[in-house]
């Protein structure tokens, strides 16, 4: 796609030719020939860069420019001067001017000024666009799969034969050890504010959310009778198909189930609900899956880094997020980006989580989606 | 003194009721600029100052004349701001012309007949068109009289048996060698002027000059309909 210049001179002359070079550049161009008409186009249209004449009439190039800083930060602004006006342009350039030429110039060292500072961008959104794709692989692929790696681990060192040889206990002594060295990884490289940012890939199709919590259910049966723990199902029979992606919704209930499981001891229960919920003035109707358990999920200042967390809040408390914070945190995200939500309730000594998902998603099966804001406990 | 001269009279009304006057008085055969008064000298007139990459005078030439032409006119607009609004009106023989613009506008029009007629040898190419002066004129109204100019010039020499080149190819050529003047007598300005209307002004000079190709490439086949009468028959 052709990369936008805007022109913002009030000589029609210079516009003329200016524009015309640039086209011959294979530029898409536009001309304003004032500093306001410069705001107008700035606000209706998409601009890549923006060339700036600092002296005109009604608003000058320094004042368009304080306008683009503050309301378009993503075009970048080449401001045109003359040798009288340089300390205007070291002026420019302190208020996010990119570049600066002098008039006259050569129309050859303005274009590769132009393109000088797009291969710039390109390599600035390419990079963000990879750091965030490696963000959401890290957060929604590689954690959730290492998180079962652990607790199948731990299932297996605490269901060793009796008298099996000492180097089997030690190896998986050891590999959860190491399993835990990159969670604690993962865990510093995630910062909450930005979680609620990052892109959820997801491929939707019509999912039986009963059937997935049986499955999940028999799973952990097996590791709540390690720990003496029950159980208990309440699934309403006729539940309606809800449109998810199967991974991620699985990945959803396993890292719930074993927030619930780490605080749940012996002889104590974890009740399993999934019912249709009916529309309210909030929200459509919907499916909730709710996991109530004796104990305390959380400590109360890492609720609000779960549901709403901001920059100050997440700097004070970041060494504190433990696996449970992010497991939640994780969960909170995918279900916002399929349009639910995730709840957490304390009642005395009783913490209830609960997962909503709409009964009919917008989207169709298959389109990646977008993320939504969050819908707290 | 020259026999036969000419005059054109330029008049700047500013906002503020000030008002001033150039006379351009230029010789009727060469069109060379003619100085009534002694010139008045800079740092910044000498040729070596900033000299143009292009230049082709001599060392013996003590001072740039083209800069030596613009000391008064650059002087008078030194703290003139580009876009300050001026009632320029031009007087010549056969008529005048008034226009409500731009300080800049009034200066490079004029600006447009000094620099060509003050003898120097690249911008000479020029002069034809100041005996043809046209104030204020547009974009294409300045190409056209460019490329009338070039063509005339073709004429000349194809009637002195020489080469002639009637694709325009060579015109370009002209105003790549003026575009390094244009830049030469800027980086003068720069001791000289302290706002920007006499740089401005030079930039409206220098950006026709960048126009021309593409007026040829794209504009002026736009003209082609007006021409019916010679292309048909």
């Amino acid at each position: 796609m052709e990369s936008k210049i805007l022109v913002v001179d009030d000589e029609e002359i210079f516009r003329l030719t200016t524009s015309l070079r640039l086209k011959e550049a294979g530029f898409s161009v536009d001309t304003a020939s004032e500093g306001y008409e410069g705001l107008v186009k700035l606000d209706q249209g998409t601009y890549d860069v923006v060339l700036l004449d600092i002296n005109m009439p009604g608003l000058n190039g320094l004042q368009v420019l304080e306008y683009v800083s503050a309301n378009h930060p993503d075009v970048d602004a080449i401001v045109l001067t003359g040798f009288s006006q340089m300390t205007m342009a070291i002026e420019c350039l302190k208020k996010g001017a990119k570049e600066f030429i002098v008039k006259p110039f050569d129309y050859a060292d303005l274009i590769a000024k132009i393109q000088g500072l797009l291969r710039t961008r390109n390599s600035e959104r390419s990079f963000k666009e990879y750091q965030q794709s490696w963000r959401s692989t890290l957060v929604y692929d590689i954690f959730g799969s290492l998180y079962t790696v652990s607790c199948i681990l731990e299932h297996l060192r605490i269901n060793a034969p009796i008298g099996h040889p000492n180097d089997t206990q030690e190896l998986l002594s050891y590999a959860r050890t190491l399993n835990e060295r990159v969670f604690e990884r993962i865990q510093h490289s995630v910062n909450l504010p930005e979680l609620a940012e990052t892109h959820v890939p997801m491929e939707l199709s019509a999912v039986d959310l009963r059937a997935i919590l049986n499955t999940i259910c028999e799973r952990f049966d097996q590791w709540a009778g390690d720990k003496s723990v029950t159980i208990k199902r309440d699934f309403a029979s006729n539940i309606p198909t809800v449109m998810t992606d199967l991974a991620r919704i699985e990945q959803v209930f396993s890292l719930i189930f074993d927030s619930a499981l780490k605080h749940t001891t012996g002889k104590e229960t974890i009740e399993v609900r999934l019912h249709a919920v009916p529309k309210t003035e909030q929200r459509t109707a919907g499916v909730e899956c709710s996991l109530s358990f004796p104990g305390k999920l959380l400590e109360p200042q890492l609720g609000s880094l779960i549901f709403s967390p901001s920059l100050d809040q997440w700097k004070e408390h970041k060494e504190s997020v433990d696996f449970v914070a992010l497991s939640l945190a994780i969960s909170r995200r995918i279900l916002e980006a399929n349009d639910g939500a995730l709840s957490l309730q304390v009642q005395g000594s009783s913490t209830t989580i609960a997962c909503w998902l709409p009964e009919k998603a917008p989207a169709q099966s298959g389109v990646l989606r977008s993320p939504s804001r969050a819908v707290g406990a | 003194m020259p026999d036969k001269t000419f005059s054109i009279l330029y008049s700047f009304r500013f906002e503020d009721g000030r008002t001033k006057e150039f006379t351009i008085e230029l010789d009727a055969q060469t069109l060379n600029l003619v100085r009534r008064n002694e010139p008045s000298p800079r740092e910044w007139t000498r040729l070596q100052y900033a000299k143009c990459e292009n230049c082709q005078l001599s060392p013996d030439h003590e001072h740039c004349p083209v800069a030596l032409n613009l000391v008064e006119v650059i002087e008078f607009f030194s703290d003139a701001h580009s876009f300050e609004p001026a009632q320029v009106s031009v007087a010549t023989e056969e008529r005048g012309y008034t226009k409500k613009t731009t300080v800049q506008k009034g200066l490079s029009s004029m600006m447009g007949i000094m620099m060509p007629a003050s003898g120097c040898p690249t911008l000479d190419k020029l002069r034809p068109m100041v005996r043809f002066h046209l104030p204020f004129s547009s974009p294409l109204e300045t190409f056209y009289r460019s490329i009338s100019m070039y063509l005339t010039a073709q004429f000349f020499r194809m009637k002195a048996e020489k080469s002639a080149d009637w694709s325009l190819d060579d015109h370009l050529h002209v105003y790549k060698d003026v575009a390094l003047v244009n830049r030469g007598i800027a980086n003068r300005l720069t001791v000289a002027s302290k706002a920007d209307a006499n740089l401005n002004a030079i930039v409206i000079l220098h950006s026709i000059g960048d126009g021309i190709q593409y007026f040829i490439e794209t504009e002026l086949e736009e003209l082609r309909n007006l021409f019916k009468a010679y292309v048909e028959e």
